[in-house]
């Protein structure tokens, strides 16, 4: 047992951080731009198809945390029962497993959406900007993406070794 | 360093920095600006204007005075907006003291000469004016708000020493500039203090060239300079009565050194004919440093200064055109724009 | 004939007397108005010079002051010269000049003119007030020169009225008044000569 918790726990746990995680990073984040984006639909309605991307982009890392928790409930039957099988140590691999989604979505939503910020300060000045202001934020998704990746790719070697 | 204010801000001023910086287009561009400049008259002028928000307070301007007039009420709509988009008095205070401090020189003077003064108040600033009056009238000075309390204390009492008027302007020219110092300073806010700091500094280099070219004594200056600048205001008083160089020389490693230069450039006289522009240039430069910034504070304190220089800027083309100022002379007085 | 005279000789001498004091009036009149005129031309061009240099100054002053006041709201302008701390006082005294009592105006100030706050008015408001300030001197002394002008051109009037009086009414009637009572006594002494001769005839006639 390590720190007295059972594996089924250490999996519960880590599929929880990575849920947790991805959305509270996505939730400040969206709420950053959604804020600033608000603002200027109240002086300029027409920039909405603009700033609909730049709203979205922040969200992403949410679903990622989503799809990390998904993946370890089926990959390792935390529904169907099977999961009580899992030792401790196995349980807390799984949990090392989904740290990479948790810290990395957490912490690049939250600063996407500061970037978003900037990148909707363009599309409030030029609406044709609004293609290479999406760009901006989009290069903080790569890390997030990465992190998912990585997250994945180790679940499925645990998942091999069992 | 990470701050907090990075992840509080864009919660705090979000809305307010998204509306702004789709008004900051709105603003007027060095184009525009030509335009009124070069416009054939003043129906013109109002033509071009009718083009922008301006319009609608300009319908029925006829003289000057109109002009006076419509651009106050403009004002006031700035203002109001800036009520809208923040909540906190700290901001607002921080753009209508000035009002308020212009509202308690009148009260005190007409109060001193015995006139009434109505004409001239600002409807601008945050003071009940007619119930400071009141009190002011009856002597009854501790009942107004406590921010003013004690600057119309000393200015009163500084002018029943001495029987100068000016010295009312003085004492609560010194209070205002004390009490934006502290603003900033409560806002915890870098830009916002260093603009303070530059008001500052910019008015102490005023107040010590005019009084020089007007040759005031060294006491009277060392009444008038601000404290709290990023230069000491000891510095000033200490080459007071050294020749103008030796000011260029203290200060040839601070950003004031290039405006300085440029009022020196013309022999022993310094000429103070564009001083005005090149004073409010220097603030509009640090502000324009807000619009780099993503959201905060900043990009609001700095689309009100703008808006504040563009007033002015109207005020000058066209009070300019009615009084028949040549056109030349009016662009050597029209101030950088911000966008 | 405008002067009546009894045409005896006592009273052409006095006649005669009266016709050289005319004529030395006039005399001294007419040097009188040459020396006004020539004031009065001096002065004129003074008057113009001023005027013009005043005039400057003040376009010059109000264009200043039409800068200072469109930098701020009027308020601000108003406000900073609400109170202000210089005193100016002006005294009138008079002087002669040529005869004619002029006035001449003294001007006292007292504190200086700028009495606002120099950090929040506009740096062009101080040159506009010294200009101002500039202008106010000249403008008294034009004032002073122009009131000196009227006052000689009322009295080159009335000095030119009474040299043209004497010149063309008095001095003629008093000549032609020497001129009667000349003619008048001749004419007498014609008549006493002739009365004479036919009395030495008569009395001749009776000698023989």
């Amino acid at each position: 047992m390590i720190l007295g918790l059972s594996g089924f726990h250490w999996a519960l746990l880590g599929a929880a951080a990575a849920a947790l995680g991805g959305g509270i990073g996505s939730s400040i984040g969206i709420t950053y731009i959604a804020n600033v984006a608000a603002g200027i639909l109240v002086e300029d309605p027409e920039k909405f198809g603009g700033l609909l991307p730049l709203c979205a982009i922040p969200g992403t890392q949410g679903i990622y945390g989503f799809i990390t928790a998904v993946l370890v409930v089926f990959f390792f039957g935390l529904i169907g029962g099977e999961g009580g099988k899992l030792t401790s140590p196995q349980g807390f691999q799984i949990f090392l497993a989904c740290m990479p989604v948790c810290f990395a979505c957490l912490v690049s939503a939250i600063y996407q959406g500061l970037t978003a910020v900037g990148a909707a300060g363009m599309v409030a000045k030029r609406m044709e900007e609004a293609g290479k202001a999406l760009i901006l934020p989009a290069l903080v998704e790569t890390y997030a993406a990465l992190s998912l990746i990585i997250s994945i790719l180790l679940l499925l070697s645990i998942r091999a070794g069992l | 360093m990470v701050r907090l204010r990075t992840f509080i801000d864009p919660i705090k001023y979000g809305v307010a920095t998204g509306r702004i910086k789709v008004l900051e287009n709105k603003l007027f561009t060095r184009h525009r600006v030509e335009r009124l400049v070069e416009a054939d008259d003043f129906s013109d002028q109002l033509r071009i204007l009718a083009e922008t928000d301006y319009g609608g307070f300009f319908e029925n301007v006829r003289t000057i005075d109109d002009i006076e007039e419509a651009l106050h009420k403009y004002l006031a709509k700035v203002y109001d907006f800036l009520d809208e988009l923040t909540r906190e008095r700290e901001i607002i205070s921080f753009f209508r003291l000035r009002y308020d401090f212009h509202n308690l020189k009148v009260l005190l003077k007409t109060k001193y000469k015995q006139e009434t003064g109505e004409h001239i108040w600002s409807h601008l600033g945050l003071l009940d004016v007619p119930r400071a009056r009141d009190l002011i009238e009856q002597g009854m000075v501790d009942e107004l708000p406590e921010v003013y309390r004690q600057a119309v204390k000393e200015s009163m009492h500084r002018f029943e020493k001495e029987r100068d008027s000016q010295q009312i302007d003085i004492v609560l020219d010194g209070y205002l500039y004390k009490l934006l110092h502290g603003l900033a300073v409560s806002q915890r806010n870098d830009f916002l203090q260093d603009l303070v700091k530059i008001f500052i500094d910019l008015g102490n280099i005023k107040t010590f060239l005019r009084a020089k070219n007007l040759r005031r004594k060294k006491d009277f200056i060392s009444q008038a300079l601000f404290d709290n600048g990023s230069i000491d205001k000891g510095i000033f008083i200490a080459i007071y009565g050294e020749p103008l160089d030796s000011l260029l020389e203290q200060l040839k490693n601070t950003p004031y050194a290039e405006l300085l230069r440029v009022v020196f450039r013309e022999g022993k006289k310094v000429d103070l004919s564009t001083f005005d522009k090149l004073v409010d240039n220097f603030a509009l430069n640090h502000a324009k440093k807000a619009r780099y910034v993503p959201v905060g504070l900043e990009p609001i304190v700095g689309y009100i200064l703008a808006k504040e220089s563009e007033v002015n800027m109207v005020r000058v083309i066209l009070t300019g055109r009615l009084n028949n100022v040549p056109k030349d002379k009016i662009r050597e007085r029209i101030r950088d724009l911000y966008v | 004939m405008a002067i009546k005279v009894n045409p005896n000789r006592m009273e052409l001498l006095k006649l005669k007397k009266r016709t050289e004091i005319a004529k030395r009036g006039h005399k001294l009149l007419k040097d009188k108005l040459d020396e006004l005129m020539k004031q009065f031309f001096i002065l004129i061009r003074r008057n113009r010079v001023l005027r013009q240099e005043v005039e400057e100054k003040l376009i010059q002053a109000y264009l200043l002051f039409a800068l200072a006041r469109s930098e701020v709201a009027i308020e601000v302008i108003e406000e900073a010269v609400l109170y202000p701390h210089a005193e100016v006082s002006v005294d009138v005294l008079q002087k002669t000049l040529m005869g004619v009592a002029v006035p001449q105006i003294g001007l006292q100030q007292k504190g200086t003119f700028d009495c606002y706050g120099l950090s929040t008015t506009p740096a062009i408001l101080d040159d506009a007030l010294q200009t101002f300030n500039e202008a106010l001197p000249l403008m008294i002394q034009l004032a002073e020169v122009e009131k000196a002008v009227e006052l000689l051109a009322l009295e080159i009037e009335k000095t030119r009225r009474r040299v043209n009086a004497l010149e063309h009414v008095l001095i003629p009637q008093l000549e032609e008044a020497v001129r009667y009572v000349t003619m008048k006594l001749d004419e007498m002494e014609r008549s006493y000569r002739t009365q004479l001769m036919v009395i030495k005839e008569m009395v001749s006639e009776a000698a023989i």
